[in-house]
């Protein structure tokens, strides 16, 4: 019972990185109608530039809070540099923009940071504690909380404020928001930097896992689009939920069943999940009128 | 030729079509009118079926046309136009109409990879030029069609639909979008088709002045409901009919 | 109907004169090697192209069914001793079946969902190819014998003459297919799929002949990949090229087949073009940055893509002429 509470707690740690990705990418596919392909790497470039700043002030803390800042500038410049002009290229064309702001990244990437990797610290340091024979990371749980925590607030923002009702409204229906003078374009640029905000965050507590390198990201990156579809992306929260849900799955699947198949397997319930469920979880499909 | 009968169908607790009967016989022109809202579409949709209903039956030729896929109407005779010209843009005007003999193209993939359909392909193309002149749009033939102006767009989705040689054609409220020569033009072409090609015509619209210049028989319909049947003198002179539009429009 | 005649001589003869010109200019092997590669996604990017330009379909998942195909004929050549060409054309079918599980799930979405759910797709199976050691050798890769065709080894300059022969052939039974009945009803079903069901276009149909035939030639580019490069792993195989091909053919000129095989060019040869020029080679990932600038400016001013160039040019010479 201790090793299966463990494993999920674990679980709900990887489970709130995949969650933080997901959001931002359904963030900016709701309003902006781009599905993301360079969201890991600007995650990834914002986490060398903090452990940068790490590597010179030796405050977490600080460090944390300027490569949030740095992504959040990054996003702004990509998406009006880059796709505000190109809004009504279509799905397809801009996928294949997003594919050049990867290949952009990552060549900057190497030229400032080098290829090496590098070993950032945990953001909680503190030693493991025992509840009831239950080995809990206080690390983990504190990335849990923060994602929920940020969850709840991303949710009250979506509901209570002018900024969160003009996002549900350019998601919902972009030509109405325009007619109701909503500010589409504020819309994407701040959708993006929240996007690429919430990806550096998630670099950041993943890298002491997988260092600070070139591929950090690949992970979280390609879970976040699983995790859009299991949970469905017709609302914010059906991709946190099933980054989450992913999370937990994959850690139980690999601990009970098998490590060696359990991302195929994961990738199972996905395709299960898109024949039964298409839309997702908690999803719905939008049909066309006749 | 096209038997309707109790047709009903409620979206989320409304009823939008109740009971609805009516019957179109061969070689007519057949209007279903109603003010806005009254469920027209609903019930063309159901017809051509894009919706199933929840009750009724539709009878075509003797065919249960509910036992039916929307891509197997076509086969059996019937065929639409759309209230919005879905004709495909970016394509020539001959390709839209080709796409309308697509049902009757008996060449298979095997034969289409190896290059072997080409004289089927001339005589589809010529099919094509025949139904572009009975409209007058012999000189639109390699346009794209999805530059053409609106009236030539309705006309090349009245072609795409006349080349299938159907016998019964039914007509998403064709005078959409159009000003009253264009109307009138319309109506002369529906005329022909009707008379010349010898196809049933059935119209749903509601526009009155088109209606009630080429159908023989009209049915008018009013929240989902038949409040009306008969030629358009009997319906001109209904107050039913009257009270329904003055209170809708 | 003249027209397509012509268009199915021109192609063979420009065929012909650039096996000519292949056999008498003395190319570096790099150089032939790199033509193969282009010629090898050409038809990847064909294929490809009728799913995503004619019928519409988002695919993000593609790179799975040309590494099937390198699988399959690997795997058939050398560990089952079927021959060269044989193995090819399995190499071809094989990914059908995979093409018809895809095309059964795309058949109930659209758009966004469409594309992010072959993408988990296109994953799954790359997941597939690293644990399904018996077949394809997991991470320590599969190894493949040169291709031979009646005991005559082909490679080098050999292969990349047989590679535009194919190439030629297959872009030609495209052409076919696309100039008559399932030509036009893929385009129907792409721009008005209510309009196309109908005029009695069997949507489930042809949504699955599309997937098949783009999984039948992504099969035979990774078998013609497979003989070429003689080793492949696992990660070859994963989303960077899947949205590589989609890269091309979008650059190329979607609905072109000759924009697909432009848009191979490119894609192939511009990280080299650009590491050739000085100055910009003594920056480490200078290439990988300039192209990906070039790609964006592509999209942003010529969204239709590079045939479009090519068409304006070809116009420019004939108006020249007259």
């Amino acid at each position: 019972m201790t090793i299966f509470l463990q494993n999920i707690i674990s679980g709900l740690e990887t489970g709130a990185l995949y969650a933080l990705a997901a959001l931002g990418l359904v963030l900016i596919f709701r309003t902006s109608d781009v599905i993301n392909f360079a969201q890991g790497d600007i995650a990834m470039f914002s986490t060398f530039f903090g452990y940068r700043v790490f590597e010179k002030y030796m405050s977490y803390p600080f460090a944390v809070i300027l490569a949030l800042l740095f992504a959040v500038g990054l996003g702004y410049i990509l998406e009006r540099l880059f796709l505000r002009k190109a809004l009504k290229l279509g799905i397809i064309n801009k996928i294949i923009i997003t594919m050049g702001i990867l290949m952009i990244i990552q060549g900057f990437t190497v030229i400032f940071y080098g290829t090496e990797d590098y070993y950032l610290r945990k953001a909680i340091e503190m030693e493991n504690f025992n509840v009831a024979g239950v080995i809990i990371q206080p690390n983990a749980l504190f990335i849990i909380f923060l994602t929920l925590a940020i969850v709840i607030i991303f949710n009250y923002l979506l509901k209570n404020t002018k900024f969160g009702i003009s996002i549900r409204t350019t998601a919902e229906d972009e030509e109405t928001a325009r007619l109701m003078g909503i500010p589409v374009g504020k819309v994407y640029s701040r959708s993006w930097m929240i996007a690429t905000a919430l990806g550096a965050l998630a670099g950041i507590l993943v890298a002491p896992k997988t260092q600070v390198s070139i591929s950090m990201m690949l992970d979280i990156h390609l879970k976040s689009f699983i995790a859009a579809v299991v949970g469905g992306f017709s609302s914010f929260f059906g991709p946190v939920a099933g980054g989450f849900l992913i999370g937990v799955a994959d850690n139980l699947v690999g601990y009970y069943w098998s490590l060696d198949w359990k991302t195929a397997i994961v990738y199972g319930i996905l395709l299960i999940t898109l024949i039964i469920k298409p839309a997702g979880i908690f999803g719905k499909v939008v049909r066309k009128k006749v | 030729m096209l038997e309707v009968k109790d047709l009903s169908i409620s979206f989320g607790g409304l009823k939008a079509v109740d009971q609805l009967t009516f019957t179109v016989t061969e070689g007519s022109i057949y209007g279903l009118i109603g003010p806005n809202g009254a469920g027209k579409t609903t019930v063309f949709n159901m017809i051509s079926r894009f919706y199933t209903p929840d009750e009724g039956s539709v009878l075509f030729i003797g065919n249960e046309l509910l036992d039916f896929k929307i891509h197997e109407i076509i086969s059996l005779g019937l065929v639409r136009t759309f209230q919005n010209v879905e004709i495909i843009k970016n394509m020539t005007v001959m390709d839209n109409l080709l796409i309308g003999l697509h049902h009757q193209m008996d060449t298979n993939f095997f034969t289409e990879v190896l290059g072997l359909a080409k004289k089927k392909e001339k005589e589809f193309h010529k099919k094509a030029r025949d139904i572009l002149k009975f409209l007058g749009l012999e000189d639109f033939e390699n346009e794209i069609a999805g530059a053409q102006a609106y009236g030539i767009q309705k006309l090349i989705e009245l072609g795409r639909t006349v080349i299938t040689s159907p016998k019964m054609i039914i007509l998403d409220e064709p005078a959409a979008g159009m000003n009253h020569s264009e109307t009138k033009n319309l109506a002369i072409l529906i005329k022909r088709i009707n008379r010349e090609l010898g196809i049933t015509i059935l119209l749903v619209e509601h526009d009155m002045d088109l209606v009630m210049s080429i159908c023989n028989q009209i049915t008018v319909i009013n929240f989902g409901k038949k409040i009306a049947e008969g030629t358009p003198s009997e319906i001109r002179n209904n107050i039913e009919v009257q009270k329904a539009y003055l209170g809708g429009e | 109907m003249i027209k397509i005649q012509s268009k199915v001589i021109k192609t063979i003869i420009l065929a012909i004169i650039v096996i000519i010109l292949i056999g008498i200019v003395p190319f570096k092997t790099s150089t032939i090697t790199l033509l193969s590669t282009v010629l090898i996604y050409g038809i990847a990017a064909m294929g490809y192209n009728v799913l995503l330009g004619y019928a519409g379909q988002i695919s993000l998942g593609h790179a799975a069914f040309i590494g099937l195909g390198a699988y399959v004929s690997a795997y058939a050549t050398g560990v089952m001793g079927v021959p060269f060409l044989f193995a090819v054309l399995l190499a071809g079918i094989i990914p059908i079946i995979l093409g018809l599980i895809l095309g059964g799930v795309a058949l109930r979405l659209e758009g966004h969902y469409l594309a992010i759910a072959t993408l988990g797709f296109g994953v799954t199976v790359q997941q597939l190819f690293k644990v399904l050691k018996g077949f394809t050798n997991g991470f320590a890769g599969r190894i493949a014998p040169s291709a031979s065709i009646f005991g005559i080894k082909i490679k080098g300059v050999g292969y990349l003459i047989m590679l535009i022969i194919i190439t030629t052939l297959l872009a030609i039974l495209i052409e076919n297919i696309l100039n008559t009945k399932t030509g036009r009803a893929l385009i129907a079903m792409r721009d008005s799929e209510h309009a196309a069901k109908a005029m009695g276009i069997d949507i489930v149909k042809y949504k699955l002949i599309s997937f098949s035939i783009s999984a039948f030639y992504a099969g035979v580019a990774g078998s013609l990949y497979m003989h070429l490069v003689k080793y492949t792993q696992p990660d070859v195989w994963g989303t960077v090229l899947s949205i590589n091909i989609l890269a091309m053919v979008v650059i190329g000129g979607l609905t072109s087949v000759g924009g697909s095989i432009l848009g191979a060019a490119f894609i192939v040869l511009m990280p080299h073009l650009v590491s050739e020029i000085p100055y910009i080679n003594t920056i480490p990932s200078a290439s990988i940055i300039i192209t990906g600038i070039i790609i964006v400016i592509i999209i942003r001013f010529m969204p239709m893509g590079l045939i479009t160039f090519v068409d304006r040019f070809k116009r420019r010479i004939t108006h020249v002429r007259s």
